[in-house]
């Protein structure tokens, strides 16, 4: 049928008014060296954004339940799928919350903008709990007699549509994105609130949280995205935000390029991911997760693309360790603590960078097909690991010290799903993001109570002044350095073992497995020892706070989502308790039967089972039940060993430190300047594209390019203009004698010639 | 035939949307006796936008319809192709009626017939576009001319108008007459002016399928030399003299009226001369029009091989122009300091692409397809041209027009949303996206590509490279809105109305930059409904109709 369409266009853009008193946007904030003073920021009516919050958002979802049905699930018998405009709910949550805050934002007043920004990011949180609620209704049996979730889909419109090119803007829901969005809206709403106390001396709040939402509406996308371009769609949308927020206080100038850092060496990535993108499209014909893994894990069907695996999957892995901060790509994220500390906590911590380990997991199926690149992945974790450990040993900014360490925590994520442990790598991932958000929050709440200090020498002893931030800090500490009990000693004990233990095939040396094992015990020594030097440099010992500067704890809106994270953090691991360990929580009544399973794992598996099925063949069955205790032995001792060495070193006055620095200036000299990374990069990178630039603008651009071509053209084409334009001398009886010569000339060059 | 007497109501039906034209214009003409002085006239503008809005939604019912019939005793092809073109020009009609009043008021030329004018004008128009005979397009032609000459020469104090005006219509004269001598050499030769009729007989001898019934036609008109000349020397168009001069007076009137090389003097001193609000409207609306007819005339009546495709034939003729047009209209462009001349001659490039567009389908029966492009860039022509002389009649007062670059100076500090339209308008035409003139020249080149000749394909690359020295000054317009300081303050007077329009401009070219397939749809829905198509033609069309009929039945609608 012929289609109808819309006669013009609604006018609700009225171009023509007479308005150029826009709200000025030169809301730069030259350093944020003035919040913080005098009384707690925003902690007056912190209570108030969390009454509003309490109110609205249960309203808002009875409204969501009441106009679609509870959590809006509907079976669809013919493609066998069930759907949910909940999950289009969660994504637009806080992309509404961006708009209203992005446009009208300036002129709301502070209270609404915070409660806007919470909210919609709140309101998403909820709405994923509802979401993943229902997503375990769904069981189904599986293949092996266990339960599978049926992935909840939406398919919200057909986005891309050319021939065979067929990309829908479809989003899932399905275990493994569900622990995704559960992190992202969680984390994310805590940290909104936090920002609300950190930014309350900010003039540019609105910006701030306009870009905050938008970094969750992006993140969402990549997560919920059920294929790989709407998950490149995501992907720069985080990046985008990143480069935003990092360059937040844009006046300043090292901030600003730290954005441009961040942004461009991401591009490196994201290119490669596109090529990646391309080469599967190539072999698959298809972008979408779930065809691709069908596709994959069907012997009959995986040919075609066992022959671009290995290429397509590198290609993804280094789009990966863009994002990731992985070696080679790794060099942005420490400049990227040039940003307000919640977006470092929430982004280069807690979600965006982990988004290369979570693309990994999604396409299991494929890099199972490619063991090099899964040894490739093991080892640029371990390395990038052990490498950002070893820098975050000797620096002495407090964020520094976090960001190497969320490198070097991605680069043991990475080990996981690079040894096929992919369950090890999002559960590190999850608690990853509780401790090290709950980490960096802590470490903001000390910068903003010492007036933008960031100096741990200039810190010490501020364990009295800071109760509240040195025990959620100190949890924090222990989670990471992986003392048991806490979330950091289940998961990075769980990816230990799989790297020990998992050998799968095309390793490229006999013992590999076992070195890259002995790095992540060194890495989790080094991680122990630096993070409790962090910790004692801060909150023990001496005051060495400059004079004038009176400490404060953190206001409310701040404390409280140190205190949920460090809950978090706490027990966090006890979703995925080790079977070896499982009798020790049996006993617990109600969840005890379940815990001892490894809850994670049983929720994450049918994600993952294709790949695991393929990778038991490669399994080494030889490795005891002993051996996981041993190694497990291992690693607590090197931890507890290394917080007793950094409480002699740190902890009192001692010149052990300094006395090592000296004796050993030149490995000193090398950690604290990174292993030169950024001065290679410089010399092998920036210095010849700045030649070749300079080149093609003194030589190809102004000589031969604008002297030749485009002053040559642009004075061919002006002459040629100024004789037409002769020609046009207003006498219209030469006009028509145009049109006479004209039809004559083409009569002659047609008929008489 | 005895022709008045079988109008019937049925074919009055099909004619609702020009008498529903018709009517306002007579009705805003009548309103002016109850005019009183200081009443303002706004309330005529609307009037007439109300009445071209009533025939615009039954054309486009109709066209939804799939109607197809002859009308007036077939001197009207009332299908879809006419009721596409109708679409565009009652949107042009619309905006033009739109832009008005603001402009009218603040250069003091408040008078009743403007809008009646622009009204008759449409109706000229639509005879145009559903033309079946030679005589009913140049009946058409001169009822669309006549209201435009005097349109031109509104500003009556400005001798800068009337100039235009009289040049436009002297020219106009010379043009008309040129067609009317075509018409009398088809006519001496064929016996017919109905476009089918000229088509069998002058061309039964090759492809046509029917040839004893071309005889039996060219018997029963009364030509009986014809039989004689079939018989000796096969087809009666070999290309010898008469019938192509025949062929060449008529393309040259249809390209005089679209402005293209080298029947494009007129342009830039008559669109310079004439009153911003209604310049937008001739070049779009007239332009609309003139491509209709000479589609309808050159497929219709001149489709046959040597006519069209021999090395003589109209077809390279059409090449050279859109060439030459394209190249000419940007170069020239580039030195004009008047924005307004700048304009007039990038409408003749414009007039080159789409020519482009029509030498793409005309080439082989089944690139016939390919006029959608032509009708698709008409109207994101209309969208950007009329817009961005709307915004023009924004600035000035008193009789002194925005006209130069330096008037436009400062346009963005103190109107911004006048300077995002414009910088719309002025990205649309140079072909940039997101915006509808790139998806427009994609389209049309697209045309000239899909044949696979190398001329055509060098002729796409020629119109590339040539709307990229198009963008110099289409920019130029941009530099001057945002960067340049003005000499003095810039002054511009806009209602709701004007604003509305440029709203509806703006969008329009942003929305079919983004979704060009809404009017690729209508576009391609009027291609498909192209009564008096060659047989060859019609068969390749039959292709790609049978989906749409049978959606159409699946509908269930009626007929």
């Amino acid at each position: 049928m012929i289609p109808m369409f819309a006669m013009g266009a609604s006018d609700h853009d009225d171009h023509g008014h007479d308005d150029h008193g826009h709200g000025d946007h030169g809301d730069g904030h030259g350093g944020h060296g003035d919040h913080g003073h005098g009384e707690h920021g925003g902690g007056s009516s912190w209570w108030m954004y969390l009454l509003g919050f309490l109110v609205l958002a249960p309203t808002l979802m009875c409204l969501f339940n009441g106009v679609v049905g509870s959590s809006g699930v509907s079976y669809n018998p013919a493609t066998g799928e069930y759907s949910s405009p909940i999950l289009m709910a969660i994504i637009l949550a806080p992309a509404i919350g961006a708009v209203i805050n992005g446009t009208i934002g300036q002129k709301l007043p502070r209270p609404i903008v915070n409660l806007v920004g919470c909210a919609a990011i709140g309101l998403a949180f909820l709405f994923s709990i509802s979401a993943v609620g229902s997503l375990m209704g769904l069981e189904a049996p599986a293949a092996e007699g266990h339960m599978a979730h049926q992935p909840i889909v939406y398919n919200a419109f057909k986005w891309i549509w050319v021939g065979n090119f067929q990309i829908p803007a479809k989003f899932v829901l399905d275990p493994l994105s569900a622990v995704m969005i559960l992190i992202i809206t969680g984390i994310g709403t805590l940290i909104h609130i936090y920002s609300a106390g950190y930014m309350s001396h900010d003039p540019a709040y609105a910006r701030f949280f306009t870009y905050l939402n938008l970094f969750c509406f992006a993140m969402l996308i990549l997560v919920l995205g059920g294929n790989m371009l709407l998950t490149f769609v995501g992907w720069e949308g985080v990046g985008l935000c990143s480069y935003l927020l990092i360059g937040f206080w844009y006046t300043d100038d090292a901030k600003a390029s730290a954005g441009k850092k961040a942004f461009v060496v991401n591009r490196v990535g994201d290119f490669a991911f596109i090529i990646g993108m391309f080469l599967i499209f190539t072999a698959a014909e298809s972008l979408d997760y779930q065809a691709i893994t069908q596709l994959a894990t069907t012997p009959e069907t995986a040919g075609p693309l066992m022959g671009i695996a290995t290429a397509a999957t590198i290609f993804i892995f280094i789009g990966c360790t863009g994002k990731s901060a992985q070696i080679p790509l790794f060099v942005w994220l420490p400049d990227a603590m040039a940003g307000p500390t919640p977006v470092s906590a929430l982004i280069h911590a807690a979600t965006m960078v982990t988004a290369g380990v979570y693309l990994i997991a999604r396409m299991n199926a494929l890099f199972i097909l490619a063991p090099t690149t899964m040894w490739i992945v093991v080892v640029v974790g371990g390395v990038t690991a052990l490498m950002a450990a070893t820098i975050a040993v000797v620096q002495n900014d407090i964020k520094k010290v976090l960001a190497y360490s969320t490198v070097s925590q991605l680069g043991y994520m990475f080990m996981a799903v690079g040894s096929g442990a992919l369950t090890a790598g999002v559960f590190h991932l999850m608690t990853h993001a509780f401790f090290k958000a709950l980490l960096f929050l802590g470490a903001g709440a000390v910068i903003h109570g010492l007036h933008d200090e960031q100096d741990i020498r200039k810190m010490g002893g501020l364990r009295k002044s800071m109760p509240i931030i040195h025990w959620t800090f100190l949890v924090g500490c222990i989670a990471i350095a992986g003392v048991p009990g806490f979330a950091g000693f289940f998961s990075k004990d769980e990816i230990l073992w799989n790297v020990f233990a998992q050998v799968h095939a095309g390793a490229p040396m006999p013992g590999l497995h076992v070195v890259m094992w002995i790095v992540g015990v060194l890495t989790a020594g080094l991680t122990a020892f630096y993070m409790f030097r962090l910790y004692f440099l801060t909150f023990h010992g001496e005051s060495r706070v400059a004079a004038g500067v009176t400490p404060h704890d953190a206001p409310a809106a701040m404390a409280m989502p140190l205190i949920i994270l460090a809950a978090l953090s706490a027990v966090g691991g006890y979703l995925g308790v080790p079977h070896i360990l499982g009798g020790l929580v049996h006993w617990i009544p109600g969840i005890g039967e379940a815990m001892s399973h490894h809850i994670l794992h049983t929720w994450l598996e049918q994600v993952f089972t294709p790949s695991a099925n393929a990778l038991s063949i490669r399994f080494e069955h030889d490795q005891e039940v002993v051996m996981e205790w041993v190694t497990m032995g291992v690693s607590v001792v090197v931890a507890l060993g290394a917080i007793a060495a950094s409480w002699m070193l740190y902890a009192r006055p001692s010149d052990v430190p300094k006395t090592v620095a000296e004796r050993a200036s030149l490995p000193y000299k090398i950690l604290s300047n990174k292993y030169y990374v950024d001065e290679l990069y410089a010399l092998l990178f920036v210095k010849p594209t700045l030649l070749i630039g300079r080149f093609f603008h003194k030589v190809v651009d102004e000589v031969l390019i604008d002297l030749l071509l485009v002053n040559g053209a642009a004075w061919v084409m002006e002459s040629m203009g100024a004789i037409g334009k002769r020609l046009q001398d207003g006498n219209v009886q030469r006009y028509a004698g145009y049109v006479v010569l004209g039809l004559g000339a083409i009569i002659f060059l047609l008929l008489i010639k | 035939m005895n022709g008045i007497s079988q109008i019937s109501l049925a074919e009055l039906r099909l004619l609702a949307p020009m008498l529903v034209v018709t009517v306002t214009g007579i009705a805003v003409l009548m309103l002016e006796v109850f005019q009183r002085s200081a009443m303002s006239r706004r309330y005529q503008a609307w009037l007439s936008v109300i009445g071209l809005g009533m025939a615009g939604l039954d054309t486009l019912y109709l066209l939804a319809r799939g109607t197809e019939a002859f009308a007036m005793s077939q001197l009207l092809y009332m299908d879809g192709f006419g009721f596409t073109l109708d679409l565009v020009v009652l949107l042009g009609g619309a905006l033009a009626a739109l832009i008005a009043p603001a402009y009218l008021e603040s250069h003091r030329l408040e008078r009743g017939e403007y809008y009646g004018l622009v009204l008759f004008s449409v109706v000229g128009m639509m005879v145009m576009n559903h033309g079946a005979d030679l005589f009913t397009i140049f009946m058409g032609l001169e009822l669309m001319s006549i209201p435009i000459y005097c349109l031109a020469g509104y500003f009556r104090h400005s001798s800068a108008s009337a100039e235009s005006s009289m040049k436009y219509f002297f020219l106009g004269a010379f043009a008309s007459a040129l067609f009317l001598y075509g018409i009398a050499f088809v006519y001496g030769m064929t016996g017919t002016t109905s476009l089918v009729g000229v088509s069998r007989v002058m061309f039964s001898g090759l492809g046509s399928v029917d040839v004893a019934g071309a005889e039996a036609y060219a018997a029963s008109s009364g030509f009986v030399e014809y039989v004689g000349l079939g018989a000796e020397g096969g087809p009666l168009f070999a290309l010898e003299f008469l019938p192509a001069m025949a062929v060449l007076l008529i393309l040259a009137a249809m390209a005089f009226k679209v402005a293209v090389v080298p029947f494009h003097a007129w342009t830039p001193d008559v669109y310079s001369g004439a009153p911003s609000s209604v310049v937008g409207f001739m070049a779009t609306g007239v332009k609309t029009a003139a491509f209709g007819a000479l589609v309808r005339v050159f497929m219709v009546g001149f489709f046959d091989q040597p006519a069209r495709l021999s090395e003589t034939g109209w077809l390279s003729v059409f090449f050279w122009l859109a060439l030459i047009s394209m190249v000419l209209g940007n170069v020239v462009a580039i030195v004009q300091s008047s924005v307004k001349r700048m304009l007039a001659y990038s409408s003749i490039a414009h007039a080159g692409y789409i020519m482009v567009g029509v030498v793409g389908a005309s080439y082989s029966p089944e690139g016939f397809l390919q006029l959608e492009s032509v009708l698709f860039y008409l109207l994101t022509y209309t969208l950007g041209t009329v817009g961005a002389f709307g915004v023009l009649a924004w600035f000035g007062k008193r009789g002194e027009e925005a006209t130069t670059y330096e008037d436009l100076a400062g346009v963005a500090k103190k109107y911004p949303g006048a300077a995002l339209a414009m910088t719309i308008f002025m990205l649309s035409s140079a072909g940039i996206p997101p915006t509808a003139g790139f998806m427009g020249k994609f389209y049309v080149f697209k045309a000239a590509v899909q044949t696979g000749e190398t001329a055509m394909i060098a002729l796409a690359v020629v119109g590339v490279l040539a709307s990229v020295s198009g963008v110099y000054y289409y920019l130029k317009v941009i530099m001057a809105m945002y960067m340049k300081t003005p000499r003095r303050e810039v002054h511009g007077v806009a209602g709701l109305e004007l604003k509305t329009a440029l709203v509806v401009c703006a969008m329009g070219t942003l929305l079919l930059g983004i979704l060009p397939g809404i009017g690729l749809g209508i576009s391609r829905a009027g291609v498909l409904s192209f009564l008096g198509a060659p047989p060859q033609v019609r068969v390749e069309l039959n292709k790609l109709r049978a989906p749409v009929e049978a959606g159409r039945a699946e509908l269930g609608a009626p007929e």
